[in-house]
């Protein structure tokens, strides 16, 4: 039954939409998704009205700290099991409105985080990609000919990436620079 | 329709105000007119006497040390005014214009939540812009606050009081399925009829201008370019001019040429976002995703001229960051003359499609007159009959040299302005052809120097909303001393308060809609 | 003129027939996505020519590039997570050691896979191009 459960989830998953005080640039991103040139549908995404009906929260934006509580209510109504996707280099860290005096700085300051998709803004094809990663990730192990993700072109990037030596984060304050 | 009458608002002033006012022509602007003993509301008042088409552009504070300085900057049919008045910190009390022009409501408010200045017959309750728990007396934009040392109050949960029982309160809050943005207007209907329209704007303000002080010019060029990411390379180009404005810098020609190009790249692709999103909002999927269909080539040569589909970022003090290659002139003409050929089939669907009428025509309608007195910009204005543009009121960058038509519809309901956006794309398609055949060679770029001289300049472009506004205060150092942006959405707000009154509630979104908001622009 | 006022002709016409053309969709992952030449994505810097001067570092809008102790040198590491591929980096340093790739897929669920370190130079080991 759970099996059940997880591949309903895998294949069709419900997403809610959250600005959390944005530029709009990666919300416009978003958008585009549902349009006929990426039209994310294919993978059975459906863009979900209410929080409540969601299995996958996108944040944009670094928190402001007026939208801090709102997200914390939405990610509160969400059902359980939910998942947060941070997209946008704002909505990770804070980018470059980290240290304004009324941006908290980054999505997992307030809530739980899945998954992290950088950029300013990200294409949507790099949306799609994170999509697609998160999906890999919660599916359960499966006989390779069975499933039916969609599996990224292997290139020669992604061996570079996982390369880079892996040191300890280095905390950043966001500071205002003098 | 009123041609541009050559009313010379200077010598108006002079005469009709004789005592307390100093007037400074070439400054910031047209003329300054700095003004004491409260002779700034007889200046006021003689400019909106003199002339219909006097307009608030922006309020801008300022905090000079023992006083606040208020700057109070006027459009008018021919010239651009700056009002200049103090006030002591101690008593920053003042007296109100909004009698004498009524779109000045959200500019005052705006710096009182900001920087402590009473207004006296303008006030609110509560905080503006600021979040609800912001702590009291402390005001972000004075020079003694330091961004990150500001505690928030703890949040408190009170029960609303419960009004008469016919009125229902509608909240379409901070999270909703319609808005890309978190902001939240509670509606009041009676039955179907809305009766009021009461905004909480604020939920995306970041304190930009607070930061770009503490950040270089170098740096600010990118931060001022996120206020909104719809329409980022016109708030880039404002922000250069205007530094360029006080270093007096030259600008060689083709990176005059290479931003209007730019610039309009970036109108198309707003005006196709808003013209699907309206579809989307009444429902009509079917031209929402064929607008967005259309407007993805134009994202294509977005990337192609700059490097990334949605923010160009190739503005710098100084010209453009990089060249266009004669080997893309062929691929964007190309693109354009596509999307030239679908414009009539959208122009015939919006003249006889049955939906689109029935949702679009007579709602939402905006006289000539309250469109004047609210000081409503862009589209808004221009399907009011109100023929205002930056392009040709005062042309910047290469506009002077480049024929278009400035798109003027008379109805003033959702359907004029969602015209005006739609032929106003057929125009940019023009303009970028034009500025193509005719880029001149040359550099694209001149180096200008870090540290910027003392001084102060406003600037004004037409961004895709309207008018966008900036006024940069520099003190000699490498960070600049104060930054004012007053975008095209904060103007025409107070349009959609009135428009909305006496409307259906379906009638509430593609009215709101096609004052084209974008709230990252409002809160900054 | 249209006999049949009450339909939408015009959009019905141009839906049908659009059954006939080419999709709009692009599948991506299935085929790779196009991008212009010039691209702005994810940098690669050069350590041979850096001089340590620390102008990216001074410049960064998104104050994303820490400068790093590499060999008893200082070199700049790049925080993708912050980073908004403006490029003023590559545009500051002078002498051009940072030059952008066109990988954009960089989404990922651990946090620290975004940070960038200078690779120090070791004898046979060359910088990734």
């Amino acid at each position: 039954m759970t099996n059940a459960i997880t591949w309903s989830r895998v294949k069709s998953p419900w997403v809610i939409h959250f600005n959390s005080g944005a530029c709009n640039g990666c919300d416009i991103e978003i958008v585009s998704l549902l349009t006929p040139k990426y039209d994310v549908e294919r993978f059975g995404v459906k863009l979900s009205p209410s929080p409540r009906h969601a299995d996958v929260l996108l944040v944009t934006g670094g928190v402001t700290k007026q939208c801090e509580e709102r997200l914390k209510r939405i990610y509160d109504q969400m059902p359980e099991p939910k998942f947060v996707v941070a997209i946008g280099a704002c909505a990770c860290s804070g980018g470059v409105f980290a240290g304004c005096y009324n941006v908290v700085g980054g999505v997992d300051k307030v809530i739980p985080v899945t998954a992290y998709i950088p950029g300013c803004p990200p294409r949507p094809e790099a949306l799609l990609d994170g999509v697609v990663k998160l999906l890999n990730a919660l599916s359960p192990p499966k006989p390779k000919k069975k499933s039916k993700q969609p599996q990224l072109p292997k290139e020669e990037i992604k061996p570079e990436v996982a390369k880079q030596e892996t040191i300890p984060p280095i905390e950043i304050k966001p500071t205002v620079m003098e | 329709m009123s041609k541009r009458n050559n009313v010379d608002i200077i010598s108006v002033i002079e005469s009709k105000v004789k005592s307390d006012i100093i007037v400074q022509p070439g400054q910031l602007g047209t003329a300054e007119i700095v003004t004491s003993n409260g002779s700034y509301r007889d200046v006021i008042k003689a400019m909106a006497e003199a002339d219909e088409k006097t307009a608030i552009s922006a309020i801008s504070g300022l905090d000079l040390g023992q006083n606040l300085g208020l700057l109070y900057h006027f459009r008018t049919s021919n010239a651009f005014i700056t009002v200049r008045a103090e006030v002591p910190k101690e008593n920053p009390k003042i007296a109100t214009i909004v009698d004498l022009i009524p779109g000045a409501t959200f500019h005052e408010l705006e710096v009182a939540d900001l920087f402590g200045v009473v207004f006296e017959g303008n006030n609110l309750s509560g905080h503006f812009v600021l979040p609800e728990n912001w702590p009291e007396n402390v005001y972000p934009l004075r020079k003694d606050v330091k961004a990150n040392e500001v505690k928030l109050n703890p949040t408190k949960n009170e029960a609303k009081s419960v009004e008469d029982n016919k009125v229902v309160k509608i909240i379409i809050g901070p999270q909703h399925p319609a808005l890309l943005e978190p902001e939240k207007f509670a509606i009041s209907v009676e039955g179907e009829i809305v009766t009021k329209v009461e905004p909480r704007i604020g939920y995306v303000h970041r304190g930009i201008e607070k930061a770009s002080e503490t950040r270089s010019y170098v740096q600010d060029v990118y931060l001022i370019e996120r206020i909104c990411g719809i329409c980022n390379a016109i708030h880039g180009a404002n922000f250069v001019e205007a530094v360029e404005k006080i270093l007096k810098t030259d600008v060689p020609p083709r990176a005059k040429y290479l931003r209007t190009i730019t610039l309009e790249l970036n109108r198309l692709h707003s005006h196709l976002l808003t013209l699907g999103h309206a579809c989307l909002e009444i429902g009509y999927d079917t031209m929402f995703q064929y607008f967005w269909r259309d407007r993805e080539p134009i994202m294509d040569l977005i990337e192609l001229t700059s490097g990334n589909r949605v923010y160009s970022s190739i503005m710098t003090i100084g010209g453009v960051r990089r060249d266009l290659k004669e080997t893309d002139i062929p691929k964007i003409k190309s693109t354009l003359a596509d999307l030239r050929t679908k414009i009539p089939f959208y122009k015939h669907t919006y003249e006889t499609n049955a939906s689109i009428k029935l949702r679009m025509k007579n709602v939402g309608v905006l006289s000539r007159e309250d469109a004047l007195k609210l000081s409503v910009v862009g589209p808004v204005a221009r399907g009011s009959g109100v023929d205002i543009d930056v392009r040709k009121d005062e042309p910047y960058e290469a506009y002077g040299e480049i024929p278009f038509k400035e798109i003027i519809y008379t109805e003033g309901d959702t359907w004029a302005r969602m015209n005006v956006r739609m032929d106003e794309v057929e125009e940019s398609i023009k303009i970028i052809e034009y500025a193509l055949d005719h880029l001149p060679s040359g550099p694209y770029r001149v180096k200008a120097p870090r540290i910027v001289p003392a001084g102060e300049a406003v600037n004004r472009v037409e961004a895709p909303r309207g008018e966008l506004f900036v006024y940069v205060k520099s003190n000699g150092t490498a960070n600049p001393e104060r930054v004012k942006v007053r975008t095209p959405t904060y103007a025409n707000i107070p349009a959609f308060l009135k428009t909305a009154i006496g409307e259906n509630l379906a009638d509430v979104p593609p009215n709101f809609v096609s004052l084209d908001p974008c709230f990252s622009c409002t809160d900054r | 003129m249209d006999k049949k006022r009450t339909l939408p002709t015009n959009i019905s016409r141009r839906a049908f027939s659009s059954i006939f053309k080419k999709p709009a969709t692009q599948k991506y992952p299935f085929v790779k996505a196009s991008l212009a030449d010039g691209f702005r994505g994810k940098q690669v810097f050069d350590i041979e020519k850096c001089i340590s001067c620390g102008l990216c570092s001074r410049d960064c809008p998104a104050n994303a590039i820490e400068m790093f102790e590499v060999e008893g040198k200082k070199r700049p590491l790049f925080h993708l997570d912050r980073c908004v591929f403006c490029y003023q980096c590559a545009d500051s340093c002078p002498k051009n050691a940072i030059q952008p790739t066109s990988i954009f897929e960089l989404a990922c669920v651990d946090k620290s896979t975004l940070i960038m370190k200078p690779v120090p130079i070791a004898p046979a080991v060359k910088t990734p191009a």
